[in-house]
C-alpha cells in the first residue's frame, strides 16, 4: 500500500475560530503503487483538499494519512521536504513555471534542494522532455509557448524527480478539448511507464474515465463512483 | 452607473493600495512645500530682522568720517513728515568688571529723546550721563546684569582724520567705566545696527551729549536717523537746506583788515572738489596753502618750526620767496639771498619723509604790515590751540630743544602768522596730499556777513560732495532680506534626492497598483473603452489619489518646515548665525506648493499610465513578463559606447592638460560613468534574460528573476547608484578644513595668522623704528589692509548684499599667493594681485572670493559695483578675478593708490595677515595682544578663520548629506516595496518551491540573493562613478574624505539594505498561505 487516509475530517474556520464548513468527513482512501485514481466532485467540495492533505500542505483535523508506511503527521520538517522533494510530484490547472526561466531551467526546480542528483536529473529531464516533444523548446520561456506545452512542462518538472506519487490538481482544466485528452494520455502513459502512482481531481469525466478508479467527493467522503 | 461612480467606487474599493500612493504624494508635497514654507519662513526672518534691527528708521544720512552738528538733525526735521534724531555712532570694546571677559568690535551708539521718534522706541529716553543700556548679547556674552559696571574703551572722534600731517595720533581711544541701567532685547532695539546682516551686533546705547563730552565734540554727531516717507530725493533737498557750513567741516574768519573772509576746514586741509566748487561759485576767490616748515635757514642761521604761505605769493617765480622782517632779521637774509627750507611729507601710514628746498628772497615784507595774518595758520589740534610753542603736541616730532626764546614771543606776538610766502603751484606741488591742496580760501568780503557768504557756499555744496549719504535703509533691508539666499531653492536643491525617490515611490505603487488590475483594465479594452477612455479613467482615480496626498502633504509641509527650522536654529546654527527665525506660512506658497506636487504627482501617473498601457492587452491578461525590444536593446549599446568614448575623451584631455585635473570635468566623467554603468547594466540584464543555461544553480536562479522585471529592477538600481553617487560625492566634497593651508596658494595665502582691529592702526609694521616703538622683537612680515566698512557678503550672511566691505593693500604684497578660479582679460595670468594697479579707464580693478561674487553678490567675474566715495561720486569697481575661498570671503579687494584716491581720509589699518614662522606663531600673538589690545586686537590662526568659513560650506554638505541620506532610505524604502510587492506576486512560485521540497532557508535564500543583487550592483555603480568624479581631490589627498568613510556609507548602505530585504522576505513568506497561493482561480 502506498498511501492510506484514515478517516480524514476537515474543516474551514472563520477569522473567530469557529467552524465556517466542514469539507471532509470520515474519509478514507487506499492506493496502491501504479494505481491511477480519479477525483472528481462539484466544485468546493474538497477534492483540491485532499491533494493538499497529501502533499502536507494543509493538515486534517482529525485521522491519520499513511505514505509508504508512514504516517505524514508523524515526520519531521526535514522528512516532510524530502518527502515533497522525493516522493510526491504536483500538477496544478495552472502551470505555475516561472516566466523568467525557459523550459529547461523550469524542469530542473526541484533538483535545486538536491543538487548532487543535477546531473541524473538532467538526462531523466532530457529523456522526459524528449517523451513529451517538448525537447525542441526547452530554451523558450513560457511566455513564448502554448499553455499545453506549459502544462507538459509542469508535468515533467512534477516527476523530474522520480515520484511515487503524482497529484494532479485539474491539470487539464485550462486546456481544450483536443490538448486536455493528449495531457491524460500522457499521464497515464507515465504513470505506466515509470509505475508512478496517479491522483487527478478533475471535473471532467471523459479524463476521470481514464483512470484506472474513479471516485466521487460527495459530504466529505470518497464514493466509488461506477466506472 | 456612469464613469463618475465607477471612479469613486474604484477609488473607494482600493482605499488601502490608493494610500500608500497618497502617501507617496504626500512625502513629494511636503518636501517640495517645506522647502517653499523654509525660503518664506527664512526670508520673513531677515525682514523680521530688518524690522528689530531698525525700529521704524526708514533712512539714514551718514557723513562717512565727518562729524556734523547734532542741529542738522533739528533742522532737517523742522520739515514735514520728516522725523530725525542725531545719532553719534563709535566703535570700541567692552570689557566686564573684573576685566576677564572682554569684547571687541562693540558698537556705541550716543542717542537722545529724539531717538524714539525715529526708531519707535522709548526704551532709551533720557539715559543718564555714565550709564548705559546694552544688548541682550553683549550681556549674555559678559556675564552681565542691571546694576553691574563695565569699563568701556573707545575710538577717540576727532573731527579730522587721523593721518592728516600734524595731526598727533597719540589718544586714539578713551575709556570709561559706565553702569548697565538697561539691558536691551530685540523688542527694544538691542538688535539696532546699520548693517544688512541677521547677526546681531555687540550694542552699548549712551547718552549722545555724553558722549560727545567725552570725546571733547562740541554737540555732533555722524548719523541721523530719518522716519520718513519722503523719497531720497526730496530727503536730499532737504538736506541740502539744512545744511551749515559747520556740517560740512567748514568756517568762516574774517581777516582783521576786514577785506576778506578765510574759509577754513575743521580737517586742516580743504578736499579738492570743495575747493574748485567754492571758487567757482563765489567769483574772486582764492585757495590759500599755509604748510608748516621744520626750518628756514640762510647760511647756519636757522629759524625753527614756521608757517609758510601762498597768501600773497601769486607774482612769485617758483624759486622765489617772500619773507617777513623777522624772518629777516632771525636769519640774517635780504633780498636776493638764497633760502633752505625743510619741511615734512607724510607718506602712507605716516611715513615722514623730510625734504628741503631752497628760494631766493625776492622780497622782504615789514611784519608790521602782516597783521592778522596769524588766521591763514589752518586749525591744528594741539598746535594752533596752544599758548607755548613747548606745549605743541603734533603728529610729527618737535624738536623742542630747537625752539628759542624769540620764537616763543613770536608765537606769543604773532601766532601762527606766516614768516614766507612762496609760489601757489610750487607750493602746492610740494605739499599737497590726499587730504587736498589748500588749508583755506580767501573770499572777498565786499561787506557781506559770514551768513550771506555762508550760505552762498552751502547753496553750491551739494550734500553728497561734503560726504553726506542718504540711504533708504529700511527699503534696502527688505530687499536684501528678500533678495537674500534663497532657502527655497536650497532646500529644494538639497531636498532633491528625496524629492525624485518619492517620485519613483509614488511610480511604483501607482503602477503595482494598476498591474494589480491589469486583468480589470484588459477587459476594459475588451469591452470596447478606448484607450483614452481607459487612460482617463485611470487618470480621474489618479488625480483622486494625488489630491488627497498633496493635502496630507501640506500639512506635513508645516512638519518638514519646523524640523529644518529646529535643526536651522541648533545643529546647522552655522549657516544662519541669528535666533530670529520665525516661522511664516502664506497662503500662495501653500497654493503653489499644492499645486506643484498636483502637477507632478500626476505627470508621473500620467507616464507610468501610458507605458502599461503601451503593453498590448493580451499581454496585461497573462501578466507575463515583457521580452525585450531588438531595437531599443541597439539604441542602448549605441548609448552605452557614445558614454565610454565621451569618457575616454573627457579623461584623455585631463590627463593631458598641463594645467591640472579640472575637478568639475572629474564629476561630468563621474557622473557620464554612472550613466554609462546604469546601461550597461541594463544591456547585461537583457542578455542574462536571453541567456540559456544548461545548468540551473541557486546563483543562475537568483539572476534569472533578478531580470524577470527589468524595469523594475534597474529603477531600484537607479535609485541607489544615484543615491550612493550623491551621498559619497558630497561627503567627498566636505573639505578637509585644515589640509595644505598653509600652502602660499591656499585660502590662506600661506599667512600665518590674520587680525582685525577696532581701531586703525596708524603706522607701518614692517618698519624697524614702528616695531622697536611697539615692542616686536620676533621676526615677522605683516600685510596691511585699509577699510572701507561695508555689509559683510561672506556666507555668513543671508542678505543680498550689494556693497561688501573694501579693504584696500598693497597689491605687491600678496604677489604669489592665493588662487583664482575665475579671471578676467584684465588679470594678469603671472602677477594676478598686480592687475589691482591697472587704470582701466573709469572703472577700478577688483578681486573677490569667487563665492562672494557668486553667492553673496550674485554676480559674476566681470561685472561692475558701485558706491560713493568721499567726494560723493560713483566709484566703480570692476571685479576682474574670482579667488578660490579664502580668509578674503566677504571683502572686496582693491590697490591702496585706488583705495586712497576714493578714500583719502582713511586713517591707518584694520585687517592684517601676518607671515612669520609657524614655531613662532605663540610669540608674534602675545606681542600683538601686548602692542595693540586696546585697539580692538582680535587675531585668530589664518587657518582657523579658513576653516570657519569652509565649515559653513561643510555644513551645507551636512544637510544635503543628510536629506540626501533620507532619499536614500526612502529608496530602501522603496526597494522594500518593489520586494514585497514582488513576492506576493511571486507567491505562486514561492508555492512551487514549497511543494518541491524546498525548505525555508532555500527560499529565502534565492530572494535574498536576488536582491542582494540589485543593492550590490546599485551601491558599486554609485561608488565607482563616485570615485571617478572626486579622483582630482583623491590625488590631492585634501578631501574631508577617507577611505573609512567610503566603506561606512556603502556598508550602511549595504547592511540596512540587506536588513530591509531579509526582514521583508521572511515576514512575506511566513505570512504566505502556500494553499491559496495554488488555488486554481
Amino acid at each position: 500500500m502506498l498511501l492510506q487516509l484514515n478517516n480524514i475530517s476537515k474543516s474551514y474556520h472563520n477569522a473567530t475560530g469557529k467552524v465556517q464548513r466542514q469539507i471532509l468527513s470520515g474519509l478514507n482512501l487506499s492506493v496502491e503503487k501504479g494505481d491511477a485514481i480519479a477525483i472528481v466532485g462539484s466544485s468546493g467540495s474538497g477534492k483540491t483538499t485532499i491533494l493538499n492533505l497529501i502533499g502536507k500542505l494543509d493538515q486534517p483535523d482529525s485521522g491519520e494519512i499513511i505514505f509508504d508506511g508512514k504516517n505524514l503527521d508523524s515526520m519531521s520538517k526535514t522528512e516532510t521536504l524530502q518527502f515533497r522533494n522525493q516522493d510526491i510530484g504536483f500538477v496544478f490547472q495552472q502551470h505555475f513555471l516561472l516566466p523568467q526561466c525557459s523550459l529547461w531551467e523550469n524542469v530542473l526546480i526541484p533538483v535545486l534542494p538536491n543538487k548532487s542528483k543535477m546531473t541524473q536529473a538532467e538526462k531523466r529531464g532530457e529523456e522526459l522532455l524528449r517523451q513529451l516533444g517538448i525537447w525542441d523548446l526547452r530554451y523558450q520561456k513560457p511566455g513564448e509557448l502554448s499553455i499545453g506545452e506549459c502544462q507538459r512542462t509542469a508535468l515533467v518538472r512534477a516527476l523530474i524527480n522520480k515520484p511515487a506519487l503524482l497529484l494532479a490538481d485539474e491539470p487539464t482544466g485550462s486546456l481544450d478539448e483536443d490538448n486536455a485528452g493528449q495531457l491524460a494520455g500522457l499521464l497515464l502513459e507515465l504513470n505506466k511507464s515509470e509505475n508512478t502512482s496517479l491522483i487527478v481531481v478533475t471535473h471532467s469525466m471523459s479524463i476521470a474515465k481514464k483512470m484506472d478508479k474513479i471516485f466521487e467527493l460527495k459530504n466529505g467522503k470518497l464514493e466509488s463512483f461506477p466506472t | 452607473m456612469n464613469l463618475f461612480k465607477l471612479i469613486n467606487s474604484s477609488f473607494r474599493f482600493y482605499w488601502k493600495r490608493n494610500l500608500y500612493v497618497s502617501l507617496a504624494v504626500a512625502i513629494c508635497t511636503a518636501v517640495i512645500t517645506g522647502a517653499l514654507i523654509v525660503g518664506d519662513s527664512v526670508r520673513h526672518s531677515l525682514e523680521q530682522s530688518a524690522q528689530y534691527r531698525l525700529g521704524a528708521s526708514s533712512h539714514t544720512i551718514t557723513a562717512g568720517d565727518s562729524y556734523f552738528t547734532q542741529q542738522l538733525a533739528s533742522r532737517l526735521g523742522e520739515n514735514e513728515d520728516i522725523a530725525t534724531s542725531p545719532v553719534l555712532k563709535l566703535e570700541g570694546s567692552v570689557a566686564s568688571s573684573g576685566g576677564d571677559l572682554r569684547l571687541n568690535k562693540v558698537l556705541f551708539w550716543g542717542v537722545d529723546q529724539n531717538f524714539k521718534r525715529t526708531t519707535g522706541s522709548d526704551y532709551y529716553d533720557s539715559i543718564p550721563e555714565g550709564e548705559a543700556i546694552v544688548s541682550r548679547n553683549l550681556a549674555l556674552r559678559l556675564n552681565l546684569e542691571v546694576g553691574n559696571s563695565i569699563l568701556i574703551k573707545i575710538e577717540k572722534a576727532g573731527l579730522m582724520p587721523k593721518n592728516t600731517p600734524f595731526v598727533t595720533d597719540e589718544e586714539q581711544f578713551v575709556s570709561r567705566r559706565v553702569k548697565i541701567s538697561k539691558i536691551a532685547d530685540k523688542e527694544h532695539l538691542g538688535r539696532f545696527g546699520l548693517q544688512n546682516s541677521q547677526t546681531a551686533p555687540f550694542n552699548v546705547f549712551v547718552s549722545i551729549d555724553w558722549l560727545n563730552d567725552l570725546m571733547e565734540l562740541d554737540g555732533r554727531a555722524n548719523i541721523i536717523l530719518i522716519n520718513s516717507e519722503k523719497s531720497k530725493t526730496e530727503i536730499d533737498s532737504a538736506l541740502k537746506k539744512a545744511m551749515s557750513l559747520k556740517d560740512i567741516g567748514l568756517s568762516l574768519k574774517l581777516h582783521p583788515n576786514k577785506e576778506n573772509w578765510l574759509l577754513g576746514s575743521e580737517k586742516v586741509f580743504l578736499k579738492d572738489q570743495l575747493t574748485s566748487t567754492i571758487e567757482r561759485a563765489i567769483p574772486k576767490s582764492q585757495a590759500v596753502l599755509t604748510y608748516f616748515a621744520n626750518s628756514i635757514e640762510h647760511h647756519g642761521n636757522i629759524s625753527p618750526y614756521s608757517f609758510v604761505s601762498t597768501f600773497d605769493g601769486n607774482h612769485l617765480a617758483e624759486n622765489e620767496i617772500v619773507i617777513n622782517s623777522w624772518l629777516a632779521e632771525d636769519i640774517k637774509a635780504k633780498v636776493g639771498d638764497t633760502l633752505s627750507l625743510k619741511y615734512f611729507t607724510i607718506g602712507l601710514l605716516r611715513k615722514l619723509e623730510e625734504h628741503a628746498r631752497s628760494f631766493v628772497v625776492k622780497e622782504i615784507i615789514p611784519i608790521e604790515n602782516q597783521k592778522g595774518d596769524e588766521v591763514l595758520m589752518p586749525d591744528i589740534p594741539g598746535l594752533s590751540d596752544t599758548e607755548k610753542c613747548s606745549e605743541w603736541e603734533t603728529g610729527i616730532p618737535i624738536d623742542l630743544k630747537a625752539i628759542r626764546e624769540i620764537d616763543e614771543k613770536y608765537w606769543y606776538d604773532y601766532g601762527g602768522t606766516p614768516k614766507a610766502f612762496v609760489n601757489v603751484d610750487m607750493a602746492t606741488g610740494l605739499w599737497k596730499n590726499r587730504f587736498g591742496t589748500y588749508t583755506s580760501i580767501l573770499i572777498p568780503a565786499q561787506g557781506e556777513s559770514a551768513q550771506s557768504i555762508g550760505s552762498q557756499i552751502t547753496n553750491s555744496i551739494h550734500p553728497e560732495m561734503a560726504g553726506f549719504k542718504i540711504t533708504a535703509v529700511k527699503l534696502e533691508a527688505l530687499s536684501a532680506a528678500q533678495n537674500g539666499t534663497d532657502f527655497s531653492q536650497l532646500f529644494i536643491g538639497l531636498s532633491f534626492f528625496i524629492i525624485v525617490s518619492a517620485l519613483l515611490l509614488v511610480s511604483i505603487l501607482f503602477l503595482f497598483n494598476l498591474e494589480h488590475r491589469s486583468i480589470q483594465i484588459g477587459h476594459f479594452s475588451a469591452l470596447g473603452f478606448s484607450s483614452g477612455m481607459i487612460r482617463k479613467i485611470i487618470l480621474a482615480e489618479g488625480f483622486l489619489v494625488a489630491l488627497l496626498g498633496t493635502l496630507v502633504g501640506l500639512l506635513l509641509a508645516i512638519v518638514y518646515n519646523n524640523l529644518v527650522f529646529m535643526a536651522l536654529s541648533r545643529v546647522w546654527q552655522d549657516i544662519v548665525r541669528t535666533d530670529v527665525l520665525e516661522t511664516s506660512i502664506q497662503f500662495n506658497t501653500l497654493a503653489i506648493g499644492f499645486l506643484a506636487s498636483l502637477l507632478i504627482s500626476l505627470l508621473t501617473l500620467l507616464i507610468s499610465v501610458t507605458r502599461l498601457l503601451k503593453r498590448n492587452i493580451t499581454q496585461l491578461q497573462k501578466k507575463q513578463a515583457k521580452v525585450a525590444i531588438q531595437k531599443r536593446k541597439r539604441m542602448k549599446w549605441i548609448g552605452f559606447s557614445v558614454m565610454i568614448l565621451g569618457l575616454a575623451v573627457l579623461l584623455f584631455l585631463q590627463i593631458t592638460n598641463e594645467s591640472g585635473l579640472n575637478p568639475v570635468m572629474f564629476f561630468a566623467a563621474g557622473g557620464i560613468l554612472l550613466v554609462a554603468a546604469l546601461l550597461l547594466t541594463d544591456i547585461i540584464f537583457w542578455g542574462i534574460a536571453q541567456k540559456h543555461n544548461p545548468r540551473l544553480n541557486t546563483n543562475k536562479l537568483a539572476w534569472r528573476n533578478l531580470v524577470r522585471n527589468r524595469r523594475r529592477s534597474l529603477m531600484v538600481i537607479i535609485l541607489l547608484s544615484i543615491g550612493s553617487f550623491l551621498v559619497i560625492t558630497t561627503g567627498a566634497n566636505r573639505q578637509d578644513l585644515y589640509s595644505g593651508a598653509n600652502e602660499k596658494s591656499s585660502g590662506t595665502g600661506g599667512f600665518l595668522l590674520m587680525a582685525e582691529s577696532t581701531l586703525p592702526v596708524l603706522k607701518n609694521l614692517n618698519d624697524a623704528s614702528v616695531r622697536k616703538e611697539f615692542g616686536f622683537e620676533t621676526e615677522f612680515q605683516v600685510c596691511q589692509f585699509r577699510k572701507h566698512a561695508g555689509d559683510d557678503a561672506s556666507c555668513l550672511n543671508l542678505n543680498r548684499i550689494s556693497n561688501p566691505q573694501i579693504l584696500g593693500f598693497d597689491p605687491q604684497k600678496l604677489d604669489g599667493r592665493f588662487s583664482f578660479v575665475a579671471k578676467t582679460d584684465d588679470l594678469d595670468v603671472e602677477h594676478p594681485w598686480l592687475s589691482l594697479d591697472k587704470n582701466l579707464e573709469e572703472l577700478i580693478p577688483a578681486i573677490a572670493d569667487q563665492t562672494v561674487i557668486q553667492w553673496g553678490l550674485g554676480k559674476k567675474v566681470g561685472d561692475t559695483l558701485i558706491y560713493q566715495n568721499e567726494a560723493g561720486e560713483n566709484l566703480y569697481l570692476k571685479l576682474i578675478g574670482g579667488l578660490a575661498g579664502s580668509i578674503f570671503q566677504g571683502n572686496v579687494l582693491i590697490s591702496e593708490n585706488h583705495f586712497l584716491e576714493n578714500f583719502p581720509s582713511s586713517s591707518g589699518s584694520n585687517f592684517f595677515l601676518i607671515e612669520g614662522k609657524p614655531e613662532h606663531q605663540q610669540q608674534i600673538e602675545e606681542e600683538f595682544q601686548l602692542a595693540f589690545r586696546d585697539l580692538g586686537w582680535e587675531m585668530v590662526p589664518a587657518v582657523e578663520k579658513l576653516a570657519e568659513f569652509k565649515s559653513v560650506e561643510n555644513t551645507y554638505l551636512s544637510i544635503f548629506l543628510i536629506l540626501g541620506a533620507l532619499g536614500l532610505l526612502l529608496g530602501t524604502v522603496g526597494l522594500s516595496i518593489v520586494l514585497a510587492r514582488s513576492i506576493y506576486e511571486r507567491r505562486q512560485e514561492i508555492a512551487v518551491y514549497v511543494v518541491s521540497g524546498f525548505n525555508k532557508i532555500q527560499i529565502l535564500n534565492i530572494l535574498v540573493l536576488e536582491y542582494f543583487y540589485l543593492l550590490l550592483i546599485g551601491s558599486l555603480s554609485g561608488l565607482i562613478s563616485a570615485l571617478l568624479a572626486v579622483l582630482p581631490g583623491l590625488l590631492n589627498r585634501n578631501l574631508g574624505i577617507s577611505t573609512w568613510f567610503l566603506i561606512v556609507v556603502i556598508a550602511t548602505i549595504i547592511v540596512h539594505g540587506t536588513i530591509w530585504i531579509v526582514g521583508i522576505s521572511i515576514f512575506q513568506i511566513k505570512k504566505m498561505k502556500i494553499t491559496e497561493a495554488l488555488r486554481n482561480e
